[in-house]
């Protein structure tokens, strides 16, 4: 069964990839494409565009996937407390969670009570159940670390793309996406002390290890944003 | 030459008849082919697959292709000529290994391949790999924190024809790139080897004593700079690597080199036997072709932890 929705996925993929990317003609030499810098990458040909690719998927997928599966921050906390692989199943999502840590979407409020917007990997640290302690980190950007939002989502599969580099040009263009549509937008100063609302994915840590959000969405409470 | 083909030929045919009767009811064999042994991660994996497989009861067949897309071909032919049931492959190259792959599809044999991808799907029976790209980011995540967000640094890039080559550096750059204040002042390929990173990085120095880090597309390489750094007594140098090899452990715990990115070698050879016993008895393995592994961080804090390409719980 589970096979078989993969395989169905896969295909509408396929279908969404050619459209947004034109055919792609296998070549039998590495081909490269010049990164951001000027580095050449290996294999990283170009005939995909991911960009365009999350562009169109986000309002027709991912917006209304978050909207609509986000669960409530503090019930699925409590639940991976309890049981993290059972939390998993209930409210995450992995590919293979055997060799795939789950992912899950997460709707939260909460207090600012510490913020680094210093670093270009910028972070807020929110209570949300007002103890006064930090109970996740959640991602300003520019840089965001990890793929979670890409890993939360059941119909972006890695078999729907050719190889690693595809599926980690859609991680990263959904990273972008974001950062581009909202964050940037989100203010950097005196932010401690301030409520915030978001939603988003956060994979799971190691045990012991903070959980890290990135939002989808993200605003401050009483319409500073 | 050729009259030494002719009898290793005729010897391989001889073999197989006179075993084929004998081998029936026998234990069904798994060859095993990966790169050559000379780096541990390789070894660990052949390691993984064969004991898991002689745990399940199958015969094993160990077979190192050197990353010769040329003599893997003839190894396909070999566990072809052997009656194998099932091939575990890190293969020589993601484009050059799609015909190798397709040929012994053709000869019903399925193939179960672990650490590289190929370009191509619906080949092989499963594609189990490191997530690369995930790893490479935790790797350089690392780096730049090591770094203060700024400095002078060199990218060591592994084989060309390798994608997890290409994967890794994207996976770096994808990070390092995002801070301005990083500058790569050179960036050269040691193909995955310990010798080669040694002369490229001695080399290197001489163009540029004003470095501060190293990030390196994997462990051996890693080792490579490091004994050349250390021989220009630069160990204030921040080198980080990939795969989590005991090596790189032991330079970890040493204070020497700084951070490395285990990819799960071990398991995920256990994992494609086990699923190709799985494919062997059902006729599937139950889960899509092509699969990833998250690999993980590897500093001071878990380094004593690592072992032969696993962390102990």
């Amino acid at each position: 069964m589970k096979t078989r929705m993969g395989v169905l996925v896969a295909v509408s993929m396929a279908g969404i990839l050619l459209a947004a990317g034109g055919c792609k003609i296998k070549k039998n030499e590495p081909s490269t494409k010049k990164a951001g810098d000027g580095v050449e990458i290996f294999f990283d040909n170009g005939g995909f565009n991911a960009d365009e690719f999350i562009a169109k998927a986000w309002s027709e997928k991912i917006e209304p996937y978050f909207r609509d599966n986000a669960h409530d921050f503090a019930q699925v906390r409590a639940a991976i407390a309890t049981d993290a692989q059972a939390a998993g199943k209930k409210y995450g999502h992995s590919e293979n969670p055997v060799q795939t840590p789950w992912s899950f979407p997460v709707r939260l409020q909460g207090t600012v009570i510490d913020a680094n917007t210093t670093s270009r990997a910028a972070f807020i640290a929110v209570d949300t159940d007002g103890d006064g302690k930090a109970d996740a980190k959640v991602q300003l950007g520019p840089v965001i670390k990890g793929t979670s939002l890409r890993d939360v989502l059941p119909f972006i599969p890695f078999s729907a793309f050719k190889n690693q580099i595809e599926y980690a040009n859609v991680g990263r263009a959904l990273n972008k996406y974001v950062y581009e549509a909202t964050l940037s937008k989100f203010p950097r100063d005196n932010l401690v002390g301030k409520q915030i609302s978001a939603a988003g994915a956060f994979t799971l840590p190691a045990p012991g290890q903070e959980i890290t959000i990135t939002p989808a969405e993200i605003t401050l409470a009483g319409g500073a944003q | 030459m050729t009259v030494f083909r002719k009898m290793l030929l005729a010897g391989v045919t001889a073999v197989t008849l006179a075993a084929t009767p004998v081998v029936a009811g026998a234990a069904d064999l798994i060859a095993i082919i990966t790169p050559s042994h000379d780096n541990p991660f390789f070894k660990a994996e052949a390691e993984g697959a064969k004991a898991k497989a002689e745990a399940l009861g199958y015969e094993t067949i160990v077979l190192v292709h050197d990353d010769d897309a040329n003599k893997q071909n003839q190894l396909v032919d070999t566990a072809i000529a052997r009656g194998a049931k099932a091939i575990i492959l890190d293969n020589a190259g993601s484009d050059a290994s799609v015909a190798a792959v397709q040929k012994a599809k053709d000869a019903k044999i399925p193939s179960f391949l672990i650490d590289r991808e190929i370009n191509a799907t619906g080949i092989a029976v499963a594609q189990i790999v490191s997530n690369n790209y995930q790893g490479a980011t935790l790797g350089a995540e690392k780096f730049v924190e090591l770094m203060g967000e700024e400095g002078n640094y060199v990218e060591l890039v592994g084989r060309e024809a390798d994608i997890n080559a290409g994967i890794r550096s994207k996976g770096y750059h994808d990070i390092i790139d995002q801070y301005p204040d990083m500058k790569m002042v050179s960036r050269q390929s040691a193909n995955w080897s310990q010798t080669e990173a040694f002369a490229k990085m001695e080399s290197i120095l001489q163009a540029n004593p004003d470095i501060k880090g190293v990030i390196s597309g994997n462990d051996t390489m890693a080792m490579g700079a490091w004994a050349a750094l250390k021989a220009a007594k630069r160990t204030d140098v921040i080198v980080v690597g990939f795969d989590g090899s005991n090596d790189v452990r032991d330079s970890i715990l040493e204070g020497g080199i700084k951070a490395t990115v285990l990819q799960p070698a071990y398991r995920q050879a256990e994992i494609a036997v086990e699923q190709a016993d799985k494919y062997l008895k059902t006729g599937s393995t139950g889960e899509d072709e092509k699969q990833l592994m998250d690999c993980v961080l590897i500093t001071a804090d878990n380094a004593g932890k690592l072992e032969t390409f696993a962390l102990k719980d």
